[in-house]
Order: structure tokens, then sequence, then C-alpha cells
């Protein structure tokens, strides 16, 4: 078990260096300064316009962007043997990549969403919601990436077309949507006007502990999957 | 170290949907150098995959050092492997790739720098080794390949076309270290399409065909083996007919046939009296041997019979 968690962290730092290197990373890191700077620019009333960008778009975008390729990059770079080919279980190296592409996603986010978290008594929630966010999403989209032949399209869909719009939804349609959660968590009521006054938001631990637990189940079917599949590179 | 081979195959087959890449695979590997020969397709690169814990055989079990590399990952601590492909994290530098590498089979980062240095040493490229991978030509790369199989220090490696893209003097190079590797009591498996680099590393070699296992052991024992496919040997001597003449009534001799003005070809079942006795003979009656060759008694005529030839049946 301590070889697997040594293991796990050379592989997180491995891959969190090759990933601060990633073009899609600046372009994201550039987006994100430039959304900060402009809304902290026009008024200091669209600190929660900001925040609900981050957390309920922009977290999600970045989490589906990184998140979704961890196994497929690797086949279709070639690459991974070399990892798969240690005497390491594969799914310690699945997590570990995981974890390497969900802390750019934290990085990015966790500064804007406290920047716009505003609050004094938001800060820890708006934190706590920017990482059990990226690490749900996370989750998620590498596990849907693995199982499926479009995943970028799906998600897409799945976070504009579901997550975005049903997490407003009060009751019990929309406590099907993670971001009903992070909603929870950070105190963002829904955007839709009428829907606002049937808005119940679950419990902050509660919602807290729902995203841990698909993190977490997410993250050990896909650790299941890479160490039961046979990932050899084709000529 | 026991006897028990380092890597073993019982009843091997593998599918690819429809097409049988493996077939009833039976083989043990022990160390020193062996030549996994075959051509495209034939199923030489499914096998080193099983070796090497990629895929799982359909039927049958594969063994690293007495483990199944798939289900035990652990197994895997004893395998160095270099992949054909020319892939890899091309902003990474040489020595962080092999030292990152090398801290996965347990090392703290202080060692594994000091293994991948030691490994990178042995390919020849300390001066370059700081160098991102991406900028590095295809020899160069295909060095640092090997480095990383081998800084773990594995007893068992599997070399998939160690050699491609290498420069003349780095194949030359590149060979003279797989000697030295099997020479150090590993196994080492280095798979190839070029017959004569094969064998300038190793006269132990194992051929494959359409997933069969055609023949394995040593090139001059299997050659011995094809009975019915005589050698030629190609003699170059100051007196051809007189030599013909007098080599004529040997028991080993089949045919003799003149060249050319100084060299002479005689047809036989068996090299090893004919080496024996050949020159022996030419010094007792006075003649000079400049030359004595057999084009038959090399890989590439082995290949040839086992592999060309759909009726020669080599299995050994």
């Amino acid at each position: 078990m301590s070889r697997s968690l040594d293991a796990l962290g050379v592989w997180f730092g491995f891959h969190l260096d090759r990933r601060m290197r990633t073009r899609p990373l600046k372009l994201w890191g550039l987006v994100m300064i430039g959304v900060v700077g402009g809304l902290i620019w026009a008024e200091r009333g669209a600190q929660d316009t900001l925040n609900r960008l981050t957390l309920l778009i922009l977290s999600p975008l970045m989490s589906l962007t990184f998140c979704v390729g961890v196994v497929r990059e690797e086949i279709e770079d070639q690459t991974l043997t070399y990892g798969f080919t240690r005497p390491v279980a594969r799914g310690w190296l699945y997590v570990a990549r995981v974890f390497a592409s969900v802390a750019p996603v934290v990085l990015i986010t966790l500064p804007a969403a406290l920047i716009a978290g505003g609050r004094l008594g938001l800060l820890l929630p708006t934190a706590a919601a920017a990482l059990l966010a990226a690490l749900a999403y996370g989750g998620v989209f590498a596990l849907v990436g693995q199982l499926v032949k479009w995943p970028a399209w799906l998600g897409l869909i799945f976070i504009l077309g579901w997550e975005y719009w049903v997490s407003q939804v009060p009751g019990f349609l929309g406590r099907l949507t993670l971001l009903s959660d992070v909603r929870a968590i950070a105190d963002l009521k829904p955007e839709i006007p009428g829907l606002l006054s049937f808005w119940e938001a679950p419990s902050l631990g509660v919602s807290a502990l729902r995203l841990l637990i698909v993190a977490v189940v997410t993250l050990g079917v896909g650790a299941r999957l890479v160490q039961r599949r046979e990932h050899a590179l084709s000529k | 170290m026991s006897d028990a081979p380092l890597l073993s195959a019982r009843g091997v087959s593998k599918m690819f949907g429809q097409i049988r890449a493996l077939n009833e695979i039976d083989l043990d590997i022990g160390p020193g150098v062996t030549g996994l020969l075959g051509p495209n397709g034939s199923g030489k690169s499914t096998l080193l995959k099983l070796f090497a814990g990629q895929l799982i055989p359909d039927t049958g079990e594969v063994r690293l050092m007495g483990q199944d590399p798939f289900r035990q990952p652990a197994a895997l601590r004893h395998l160095g492997l270099c992949p054909e492909q020319d892939r890899f994290y091309e902003e990474i530098s040489a020595r962080r790739f092999v030292t990152v590498l090398t801290q996965l089979h347990g090392y703290d980062h202080a060692a594994a720098q000091r293994m991948a240095d030691e490994a990178i040493a042995r390919v020849g490229m300390s001066e370059t080794a700081r160098r991102p991978l991406g900028q590095m030509s295809r020899g160069m790369r295909q060095r640092i390949k090997i480095a990383q199989a081998i800084a773990h220090n594995p007893p068992v490696l599997l070399l998939d076309e160690p050699l491609t893209g290498a420069d003349p003097v780095a194949r030359a190079d590149l060979i003279d270290l797989v000697r030295d590797l099997g020479r150090e009591e590993r196994a080492v498996v280095v798979s190839s399409h070029v017959l004569h680099e094969v064998e300038a590393m190793t006269h132990d070699v194992i051929f494959i065909r359409f997933g069969r296992l055609r023949a394995q052991g040593d090139v001059l024992r299997l050659r011995a083996m094809l009975a019915d496919r005589p050698y030629r040997i190609r003699l170059e001597v100051d007196a051809p007919r007189q030599v013909a003449a007098l080599l004529l009534e040997a028991p080993y001799l089949r045919a003799v046939t003149l060249l050319s003005e100084d060299t002479l070809e005689i047809t036989t079942t068996d090299l090893e009296a004919a080496a024996a006795e050949i020159p022996l003979r030419l010094l007792e009656a006075g003649h000079a041997l400049r030359r004595f060759t057999s084009p038959d008694a090399d890989l590439e005529s082995l290949y040839r019979y086992l592999m060309g030839h759909p009726q020669a049946q080599g299995g050994a």
C-alpha cells in the first residue's frame, strides 16, 4: 500500500508537471484571468456572476477538457506502455493521472472562486465547492472517457444541457445533478427567477458528502476498469 | 539462480477478433540473448506484450519469473521493456523520463536518479540526457528507450526492434550492449526483422510464423535438424579440379560443382564432418585453402528454410 501510494505520488507529480506545460491549461488560465479582470473592472456586484461562471460553468468544462482523455491520450500518444509495464497496479497510475488532471482545474478555479466568493463567511464553502466539484467532475469524466467513443461531446451535453439547467429545478430531479450540490455548498441560488422561490438547498454537509462519494466511486470504478482491461498499443 | 525459466508460455493462444495471433505456444526462455524472429504479423509483438503483462492469453498461461505478469503487477519489477514505437513524453528531459520510470520500481528519487544516470551512461547518452526527448534524433531516443528498460537492473529484458533508427556506429554499440546484457545472466529477448543484427547478438533463436512456434534453439543445431536440406560449402583453393578429385571419395559428400577457376562448391549432409576433415585433407595433400564458407549454415538460410518454405517443418 505504501509503495502504491509512493508510486501514485511520483506519477501524479510527473503528470502534473506535464499538464502545467500544456496549451489548454495556459489557454484556460488566460480565459480565467480575462474573466476575473473584466468583471472586477466592470463592477463590484459582478462577484456573484463571476462565482457562478467559475463554479457552475468553467469548472465542469475544465474538468471535461483535462480529465476525459486521461487513458485515451496515453493510448493515442502511445506512451501507455511506459507506466503500465511497471510493478504498480494500473489502477493507482490511473488515479494519479486523474488527480494530475484535476489539480490544474483547482489551481485555476480556486483563486477565481475565492476572489468572487467575496464575503468572508463564504470563503471556505467556496473553496470546498471548487475542490469537490473538480474532483467529482474529474472522476465522472475520466470514467466516461473510458466507456464511450465520443466522450467530449457527451460531456458538453451533460454540462450545458443537463447539469446547468436541471440543477436549478427544485425537488428530486434537481438533486440528480452534481451542480445542485455545488450550488448548495457555495450558496449559489438558481439563475431562473421563477424557480428562486422554490429553491430549497440541500444541507452543506450532505452535498459535500455526495460530491465526495461520486468522486470516490467514479475513481474506483475507473481504476478497476483500467486494472482489468488489456491496454496494449497497436502498431 | 534456479533452473526455472525466466520466461515461460504454456499452451498460449491469443485471438484478436477473428484473427488468431498466437496458437498454442509452448516455450521457455532462460538467461542469455534470444532472438525472436518472424515476418510481420507473425505474433512476435503479441508474445512480447503477453510477457509484459499488457495482454491476457485467451488460453494457456504466461509466466514472468514464475508469476502472472497481468494479474500480479509486482512481477513486472523483474522486467525491462523497450517498446517498438518511437513515442515519448516529448517535453520531458531524457534524464527525468528515465528517473521517474525507475522511481515507479520503488526507488526513492536520489537512488532512481543515480540508477538512471548509470543506465544513460551505459547507452552513451550522458552528455545529452538533459535535453527534452522531443529534441532528440530517432537513434538517441532509441538509446533512451533502452536506458529506461535497463535502469532498474531487471533480470528479464524484452527489446522490440531495439536498433530501429540507430546509425551504424550506434548499431554496433547497441549490439555490444545487448551481448553484454545477455552475459549478465539476464534473459534478453530481442525481436527484430534484421537477421544479420540478430545473428551478431546471439545464436539462440525462436521462429514464429502465423502465430505458431516453428522452432527454438541454437541456429546451427536447428540447421542440422533439417536433414532434407544439404549444406553447400564453398572452397576457394589453388587447384579446384584436383581438390574435387581428392574429395570425391569422402562419405559425407553428395556433389561437387566447379564454380570458377579457383572456387569449388560441394554439397554435404554433414557440415560438422566436412568442416573438420576438408581442411586437414587439403593440408595433407599440399593444397592451399584460402576460404571455407557455407551459405546455408547461417541464420538467414535457416530463416528462409523455416519461414519461406511452408513445407519445411522445423519444430524443435
